[in-house]
């Protein structure tokens, strides 16, 4: 319990939310160990680090305690796994701010199928995606709250997370699908810019 | 953990890069399909020309939409491939001609969808439609064994008349032998032959239709049959179909 709990609390958070534009993307990429190759300006400016700061370190540079470790397991596990990946995630900027985004996770592979890399792209999420999102995770969390090693916790918490998807009948993709709202944002975004 | 420093990050001998053949080779491999390609360390450099952090942006930039553009389509169509419609190009981010081929996908996407329902459906449609026909089948197959135990029936009806028949005659002659005594018998008997010849005529007529019938029967059996082979092999051509 000790050195999680002391972890989490020296990540100073201020409770502001933190938002980018629709027509914009985050990109980063990552070497197969998850440290950072790449990172675009977006991703500068929205998490509050220099391109400096960022290459060369563990994606969970952004990590935001409020995200449950189960869905990073999840996310870990396709991606070594070949696929893609997508998910609603919670990200903390160096401030203290917070940020949600859509991530779409993919390998990329090299002329014979090994994995030699990965790329985020990181998407604004929709409202209602949020709210279907936001009480599953606080479940989540709830469950790993209960357990001090990052590994307890996404051991107890992912079983939850495969109920949950069970009870909805989908897969994790179909219901990732299934709240996002595609196009409104495209529509919004060319709508301005008409 | 010392993620907040900044140092140590800094490839060594930025301050004297040649951006420009950084950036020409950047274009070159991503010409050549390789989109991993990114101008690294942009603002940590000194650059003479100021407008050159921005253009090596713009470069990454560019390369960033058509990745990630690359990537949403071909994910799109790998699962439409497979079978799952659900995965489309996400829209969000794309813009002008990358918005419009996302658009296009996801129309054929939703067509491909249509599509599938339909033959789903016909395929449901075929196997209800395999299941009532094998219960016609029964019923015809039935139908040509009932005939068949009426004809054997009839045919004992022809022989029991006959007989009667045969019966009456004798009746006749023993009565016809003890004389007047005999005489109220000898109609009986001549009564209960008359009776014989119309159960016969009865039972040939009956032996008639019920051969027609079991004619029938057979003929209605045979094109079942055919028309049944018909059907399940229509179902296998569909199913073929359905798995492509």
């Amino acid at each position: 319990m000790v050195p999680e709990t002391r972890a989490q609390k020296m990540l100073h958070l201020t409770g502001h939310e933190r938002t980018f534009d629709p027509g914009e993307l985050i990109v980063s990429k990552t070497d197969t160990k998850g440290r950072i190759t790449y990172a675009n300006q977006v991703f500068q400016r929205v998490a509050g680090y220099t391109e400096g700061e960022l290459l060369g370190k563990a994606h969970s540079i952004v990590r935001h305690p409020d995200m449950p470790r189960c869905v990073f397991k999840y996310l870990w596990d396709t991606l070594g796994a070949g696929r893609e990946v997508f998910a609603y995630v919670l990200n903390r900027a160096k401030c203290g701010d917070h940020y949600w985004v859509f991530a779409h996770v993919t390998p990329t592979f090299d002329q014979r199928n090994h994995i030699i890399s990965y790329h985020s792209s990181r998407r604004v999420p929709c409202r209602r995606a949020l709210s279907a999102v936001i009480p599953i995770y606080q479940s989540l969390l709830g469950v790993e709250k209960r357990f001090g090693n990052p590994q307890d916790q996404w051991k107890a918490s992912l079983p939850v997370l495969v109920e949950t998807l069970k009870q909805s009948g989908m897969s994790y993709d179909e219901f990732i699908f299934s709240i996002t709202d595609q196009g409104s944002i495209t529509d919004q975004h060319s709508g301005a810019a008409a | 953990m010392s993620e907040h420093s900044n140092e140590s990050t800094r490839p060594s001998g930025f301050g004297d890069r040649n951006w420009v053949a950084e950036a020409s080779d950047v274009c070159r491999r991503a010409a050549r399909g390789d989109l991993e390609a990114r101008v690294l360390n942009i603002d940590d450099a000194s650059h003479e020309n100021r407008d050159m952090p921005e253009l090596l942006h713009a470069i990454n930039h560019l390369l960033d939409m058509t990745d990630a553009f690359v990537r949403e389509a071909t994910a799109s169509l790998e699962f439409a491939g497979d079978g799952k419609f659900f995965r489309r190009v996400l829209l969000a981010g794309m813009l002008g001609s990358f918005a419009r081929a996302a658009g296009s996908i996801n129309a054929a996407t939703a067509q491909m969808e249509q599509e599938k329902k339909a033959l789903d459906h016909a395929h449901s449609q075929r196997l209800e439609l395999e299941t009532d026909f094998d219960k016609l089948r029964e019923v015809v197959r039935a139908l040509a064994d009932a005939t068949g135990h009426i004809d054997l029936m009839s045919k004992t009806m022809v022989k029991l008349a006959s007989q009667t028949s045969l019966l009456s005659i004798n009746a006749s002659i023993e009565a016809a032998r003890v004389g007047d005594l005999g005489r109220g018998f000898g109609v009986v008997a001549s009564e209960v032959k008359k009776l014989a010849t119309q159960a016969a005529s009865a039972s040939s007529e009956i032996q008639g239709r019920v051969r027609e019938l079991t004619g029938a029967a057979r003929n209605t059996s045979e094109t079942i049959e055919e028309i049944w082979t018909v059907i399940r092999d229509q179902g296998g051509a569909q199913g073929a179909k359905r798995a492509a």
